[in-house]
């Protein structure tokens, strides 16, 4: 399978309220994600760290959460 | 330097990128100026090739949710507002994947610097410029 890079508005856009592993992330100076590739989807978090966990070492990677945290959750940190 | 966010959202979402045995890794933590010290999720630290019986010390973490005992790790590299730390200290945090947390930029990340928040504009700033007293209207 092929990949190809998607911007970080395609990636919001196919997976909202996903975790999302993104393989050869580019970035900005302040580190955010503005594309990659998408080798891993699912709204399960812990699907996709067992998948990055399978990537060949040295890894460069960014796993992110696409979309807002949900309303019933709330953060007493 | 300057980051913005959504003011809607429910924490703060920062970038950070991290540096371990297994390789480069970006994350979002969330700020946390209530934090004595910066955390991360075991969950990160193991993917970043930790391991928890690295995590030094036992640490009683106090929070308004709770207390714990955690260990503490230096990651080769952090890097978040364009400033990068080596060997930077992270407690090992147990939290549960469904937190939707990947750590804690804490009160140690930002001593002796200038953090400003803007809640109105939606943007957190690193050591910004300050501007001359004359131009205090911008």
């Amino acid at each position: 399978m092929t990949l190809t890079y998607q911007t970080m508005t395609e990636i919001e856009r196919a997976y909202l309220n996903e975790w999302v592993l993104i393989d050869q992330p580019t970035t900005d100076e302040t580190q955010n994600v503005l594309g990659g590739y998408v080798l891993f989807h699912s709204q399960d978090r812990l699907e996709v760290h067992a998948r990055a966990m399978e990537l060949p070492i040295p890894v460069n990677i960014a796993i992110w959460y696409i979309g807002e945290i949900p309303e019933d959750v709330l953060y007493l940190l | 330097m300057k980051i913005p966010f959504d003011v809607t959202d429910r924490l703060i979402r920062l970038p950070v990128y991290l540096r371990g045995p297994r390789g480069e890794h970006r994350f979002q933590f969330a700020l946390d100026t209530a934090a004595t010290r910066s955390a991360a999720s075991g969950l990160v630290l193991e993917l970043l090739g930790y391991h928890q019986s690295q995590a030094v010390g036992q640490h009683q973490v106090r929070a308004g949710s709770g207390g714990v005992r955690v260990g503490l790790l230096s990651v080769a590299r952090l890097t978040a507002f364009g400033r990068t730390e080596l060997n930077f200290p992270l407690q090992w945090l147990p939290l549960p994947p469904a937190t939707m947390l990947d750590g804690l930029l804490g009160l140690d990340f930002f001593r002796g610097h200038v953090l400003e928040i803007d809640f109105v504009r939606g943007y957190v700033e690193l050591d910004p410029e300050r501007k001359p007293w004359w131009r205090f209207w911008r």
